[in-house]
């Protein structure tokens, strides 16, 4: 039972610290590095300001005890002054910094997401979509901290630390020394305490984490669950995955809840021990002034909450180290699939393919496609048969470049594939494949997609030649019914004629269906084969299809068996090849009708 | 006012333990207050007579204070964690058990990030009410209130400059709330935005790059996430505008206060001990009122939280087990239409479907995208319920059965396969989790998959699904059927189940079923010839009606509709029937 969440665990949360790459993060905050200096400065006048907002009311109390009044409504003029100052630091230093972390991780995101729409079919084959998700929204999200506020104000946090003691040491540096003994309790608490309350938040977070992800499943997986009727098992499992989040919780609470008290009494403890010190010390030959005793007893109150910064800012470097590394992950995976420097751009074609001793592996070790070589003429329909994992959709693929050959030549109309550029090879070229994937948005958008420029009316053309304008007009908002990928009320058949719709409105001059007609039923299908019969004059296609009556008409049938084509010939030609592969299919679907029931 | 009530409510079973929380924070709140006498006396009593002795006892009161607050507000805070975790427990299984019961019907309409976020975010809001929310109201009431009563034994002319501020403060909080409430907002749902496009770039990635679309999607993202900066920007301003007068605003009050004390010091109406400690009141007093707008925020927001979740709870079930339900005596796979008419938000989806079906029979439903089929054999496992006839399974009404032995006598290979990240053992194990591998071999052999899943490097460990390794169309169809052959089922159901799969496997996958499932009763809908001219009963559909039944052979004669499909797809019959195909 508790299978169903093993794999979940398994991404890191934390890295030891990487110079490099923390300074090639950095380098996106290099544009703003007049915000940060001037941030900078601000952050140091408000650190100062509160400082000797502090020590102004000690010389008040000093004031008091001697009854000078005219100094002392001077001090309380001083108080309000650099409140004043104080909060317009603040003002500025904000937008400031704000406006530098945000924008560079606005840069970072689009650098992400650009990288990504540039890299080949074969990353995408070995990672969930979902995955690649959370780094370009969550792992951008959770560098804003050490953007926006981290950096610096652990520099201003380290500063403000050593005037703290000077002044301290320089008002009476005996109290000063004394009040020090509750640092190493201060430290205890701060990086120790801390570091165990990390760790068991992050069980917190990766219990929960794991819970998000079986809920989401188990959500979209309810109707497999309501008809297999493992609800109760389903139930027990959330129940003991929710009873791990209660106890890790619990555990971090524990320690978490510990913190403030302790550092109460921390501070407590060197409040009393700096009176006790103090007092003995005002009325020895010292004359240590009250206000003097007071100051201290402030300013070590204002210890910790630095101290703290920096124990943060730790922690947050360390789990930012992880965020980091899987973002330059991405970053750094070069495209397999990249235009070449001296690429042209294809020239309108006339849709002739040609393979040329084509070999084909994904991994380098096992080879999909051997030897493979034939020529298409322009406006022939291709249709590829062939048993499930023989290669058909590999060589489709490798037309519309997916991916790179690895041994001979794909040309179109003599140029390589990968001598031109991809945009204008792809942009000639319509490819459906099996999974039909549907936008949210409304159907129009949706068919509007293959011609981003497509006027209303090409859109319902499109629809009525694929025979999709009677269902879609049947709905309540007809072209301005939303739509979306998972929920939707659209059947399979429904959305592969709306796919369909999207790559005849491309206009291609080769088309390409991998299997794209697999959920629509027959009678329809026909009837787009009759319009698309018009429609692909002059056009070249491939068609890949279990169904016979889709592949009977093709120009040339290609059997594609283990990797090479074991035959080729028009339907007529392969049928009667006695023993051949194709004869044999063809009596596979005759067989049903031959056997009796 | 229900919506609180049924909040509380889902606190009752705790209530000994929140009064206790009640009790032990008052007494946190209590060393709060009484510490500024201390201090006071320090600088009255103790420096002036350099008194170590009352110093001592000062010293001691203090640290006392201190381990009683400590002691006090550690257990308050585990004790009502304890509390908020279990709430949290019992809501999120408990909604968790109750969406298992939701028809599909639910799932056709709500969407399931929604769900999602109501079951995360709206039950977080509850638990940081219970566990945060409620500690803070209290705390800063009686912080607020027991520091203006401590404060005006000691001055009332103090007190009341002071509260000179305190509605200023209150002011400023609230309308900061007001300002940047909507600025929050605008930056959720501009983040749920490009979350969604995203998420659509990458799931529909192959679409992306097969019409080089790639500038196109790189524009409308940096324009989403554009807008996100602006948001953000937005929010910034309004904070850089508030917090700073905020902040102001409470760090005057000591200055202030000082300078109406220090007039009253020096005229001798107060002593300085006594200013210094009220000092340490200035915050008991400024707090609360920072934190106001804070507390009527976030009580709104648990408000909402628990009403969207509430309305979840309360989504009764259309489909429910009668109280006196039966169980067929026999699962053996009789089914009965009878004048079934059903429609699907407001609109007629199946119209007078009369037919019956023999244990052991194979039933082929055809037609057009959209004529019905699947909604016809959605019926059968009770996944809606029909609107006016009956469907019988075993001889007794669907909604006089027991649901659950119902839906296990039946095998369903849905037209959209649905595999869990997990295993491919567990994935077909899914009905049967206590099945063991022999089985889970068999029936991946009946469903053809055992080729390519021997072929994965981890074989049947492979883990599939979203999170796992990609599988073709084929594979996962393959998949789902050894899944739904695993249960054994007197009712198997193939809704368009081997579309992805090629012939020559489609006709092994056949001849296997009707092996393993001798005397079970099979539902298919197919749009392929072959797949269908076996089944006993053909019934061809359109726009929700029969329009035609029979088996291959009745239909072909009839040359009607059926006819017509057969024609398409076997252009060549003619030659086939000279053959001497079996026509």
């Amino acid at each position: 039972m508790a299978r169903m969440l093993r794999q979940i665990d398994d991404e890191v949360l934390e890295r030891p610290f990487n110079k490099g790459q923390f300074l090639r993060l950095l380098s996106y905050m290099k544009p703003y590095r007049k915000n940060v200096a001037l941030a900078l400065v601000l952050m140091i006048i408000s650190s100062l300001c509160s400082l000797a907002s502090t020590f102004l009311l000690s010389d008040a109390v000093d004031a008091l005890e001697n009854h000078a009044s005219d100094l002392i409504y001077k001090y309380l003029a001083g108080m309000i002054i650099t409140a004043v100052i104080g909060a317009i630091c603040v003002r500025y230093r904000v937008r400031l910094m704000d406006t530098a972390g945000r924008k560079a991780l606005a840069t970072l995101r689009e650098d992400l997401f650009n990288h990504i729409q540039g890299l080949s079919f074969s990353f995408f084959d070995t990672r969930s979509a979902g995955k690649i998700l959370v780094r370009v929204i969550n792992d951008v999200n959770s560098l804003n901290d050490l953007f926006t506020n981290g950096i610096v104000n652990v520099l201003v946090d380290c500063l403000t630390l050593v005037i703290l003691l000077i002044i301290m040491l320089a008002v009476n540096w005996q109290l000063t020394l004394v009040s020090m003994c509750i640092m190493p309790l201060l430290m205890l608490i701060l990086f120790r305490l801390k570091r165990v309350m990390r760790k068991r938040w992050q069980r917190v977070r990766l219990k929960t984490s794991s819970m998000n992800g079986y809920l989401h499943e188990s959500l979209s997986g309810m109707r497999v669950t309501e008809a297999f009727v493992r609800e109760d098992e389903n139930l027990e499992t959330f129940e003991n995955v929710n009873d791990d989040i209660r106890t890790t919780w619990m555990k971090a609470i524990q320690v978490n809840n510990a913190f403030w008290p302790a550092l109460d009494l921390t501070g407590t403890i060197g409040t009393v021990l700096v009176y006790n010190v103090g007092i003995r010390m005002m009325k020895s030959a010292a004359k240590l002034p009250l206000s003097n005793l007071l100051l201290i007893t402030w300013y070590l109150g204002r210890f910790w909450e630095p101290l703290n910064t920096l124990s943060n800012f730790y922690n947050n470097v360390l789990s930012a180290m992880a965020s980091m590394e899987r973002i330059f992950e991405i970053m750094d995976t070069p495209s397999d699939i990249q235009d070449k420097p001296d690429a042209i751009d294809l020239p309108p074609i006339t849709g002739r393919v040609d393979f040329d001793n084509v070999t084909f592996s994904y991994d380098g070790e096992k080879t999909v496609l051997k030897d493979v070589s034939f020529t298409v003429q322009p406006g022939q329909t291709i249709a590829l048969v062939g048993p499930t994992g023989a290669g058909k959709s590999t060589v489709v693929n490798l037309i519309s470049r997916f991916y790179d050959v690895t041994g001979g030549a794909v040309l179109l109309d003599g140029h390589d594939v990968r001598d031109v550029k991809l945009r204008t090879l792809r942009e000639q070229m319509s490819v459906m494949m099996q999974d039909s994937f549907i936008f949210s948005g409304t159907i129009m958008d949706n068919i509007r997609y293959g011609k981003l420029d497509a006027t209303d009316e090409e859109v319902i053309q499109a629809a009525k030649t694929v025979h999709a304008h009677d269902f879609i007009m049947q709905m309540e908002k007809g072209y301005m019914t939303e739509v979306n990928e998972r929920g939707s009320s659209l059947s399979v058949g429904q959305k592969q004629l709306i796919s369909f719709a999207r790559a005849l409105l491309n206009d291609p001059k080769i088309l390409i269906l991998d299997e794209a007609t697999s959920s629509i039923d027959t009678h329809t299908e026909i009837l787009i084969q009759k319009a698309l019969d018009e429609l692909l004059k002059g056009r070249t296609s491939f068609v890949i299809a279990h169904r016979l009556s889709t592949i009977r008409n093709a120009d040339c049938i290609m059997v594609v068996q283990d990797g090479h084509i074991a035959e080729r010939g028009t339907h007529d030609e392969l049928i009667k090849k006695e023993g051949g592969h194709y004869r044999a299919l063809c009596d596979a679907q005759y067989r049903f009708l031959l056997e009796d029931a | 006012m229900d919506i609180i009530k049924r909040l509380c409510g889902l606190m009752a079973p705790y209530r000994k333990k929140i009064f206790l929380c009640a009790l032990l924070q008052t007494c946190v709140i209590l060393t709060r207050l009484v510490a500024p006498f201390l201090t006071r006396t320090i600088i009255n009593d103790v420096i002036p007579n350099t008194d170590l002795n009352l110093l001592f006892y000062v010293s001691a009161g203090l640290l006392g204070l201190v381990l009683v607050r400590g002691l006090s507000t550690y257990v308050r805070s585990l004790t009502l964690e304890r509390v908020s975790q279990n709430v949290v427990y019992d809501l999120r299984t408990g909604l968790y058990a109750h969406m298992e019961e939701l028809p599909y019907s639910f799932y056709d309409h709500n969407r399931i990030g929604e769900i999602m976020s109501r079951m995360t975010s709206d039950i977080e809001g509850i638990r940081s009410l219970i566990a945060g929310g409620l500690v803070t109201l209290y705390d800063n009431a009686l912080n607020f209130i027991g520091a203006l009563v401590f404060l005006s034994f000691m001055s009332w002319k103090l007190m009341l400059s002071l509260l000179v501020f305190a509605p200023i403060i209150a002011i400023v909080a609230w309308q900061f709330k007001k300002r940047i409430r909507p600025a929050f907002v605008a930056t959720r749902e501009q983040n749920a935005v490009l979350n969604t496009r995203t998420q659509e770039n990458l799931a529909g990635m192959r679409v992306v790059k097969a019409f080089a679309r790639e500038p196109y999607e790189s524009e409308q993202f940096e324009m989403d996430n554009r807008k996100l900066l602006s948001c953000h920007l937005n929010a910034t301003w309004i904070w850089s505008n508030f917090v700073p007068v905020m902040e102001l605003l409470s760090s005057l009050c000591t200055p202030v206060m000082l300078m109406v004390g220090a007039a009253m010091v020096f005229s001798g109406e107060m002593d300085l001990g006594t200013l210094i400690a009220i000092n340490g009141y200035v915050w008991l007093i400024v707090n609360p009122m920072r934190n106001l707008a804070n507390i009527v925020n976030m009580l709104t927001q648990a408000v909402t939280s628990a009403e969207k979740l509430f309305y979840y709870i309360d989504f009764g079930s259309s489909i429910r087990e009668k109280a006196d339900a039966k169980e067929p005596e026999k699962h053996e796979g009789r089914v009965e239409f009878d004048h079934v008419d059903f429609s699907y938000g407001g609109e007629d989806v199946l119209k007078n479907i009369t037919f019956s079906v023999e244990p052991g029979q194979t039933v082929a439903v055809m037609g057009a995208t959209g004529a019905g089929k699947s909604s016809l054999i959605l019926l059968l496992g009770r996944f809606y319920d029909v609107h006016k006839g009956s469907v019988k399974v075993d001889g007794i009404d669907v909604r006089d059965q027991k649901l659950k032995p119902l839906r296990r006598s039946i095998g369903y290979v849905p037209q959209e396969t649905f595999l869990f990240s997990d295993t491919l053992e567990d994935n077909i194990r899914f009905g049967r989790p206590d099945e063991t591998h022999d089985r889970v071999v068999r029936a991946a052999n009946v469903a053809q998959a055992t080729e390519f899943i021997d072929h994965m490097p981890q074989g049947y460990e492979t883990i599939v699904g979203e999170r796992g390794i990609g599988l073709s169309g084929g594979q996962k169809q393959r998949v789902a059927i050894a899944r739904a052959v695993l249960i054994n089922p007197s009712i198997l159901v193939m809704d368009d189940s081997t579309s992805a799969v090629d012939m020559e496997t489609e006709y092994e996958i056949q001849k296997q079923l009707k092996e393993v499932l001798k005397n079970r009763t099979t539902f298919i809908i197919a749009h392929r010839i072959s797949s269908v001219k076996n089944a006993d009963l053909i019934l061809v559909l359109k726009d929700g009606q029969i329009v035609e039944r029979g088996t291959h052979r009745e239909l072909l004669k009839r040359e009607g509709v059926y006819y017509g499909m057969v024609q398409d797809q076997y252009r060549d019959l003619k030659s086939v029937m000279a053959k001497g195909g079996a026509f």
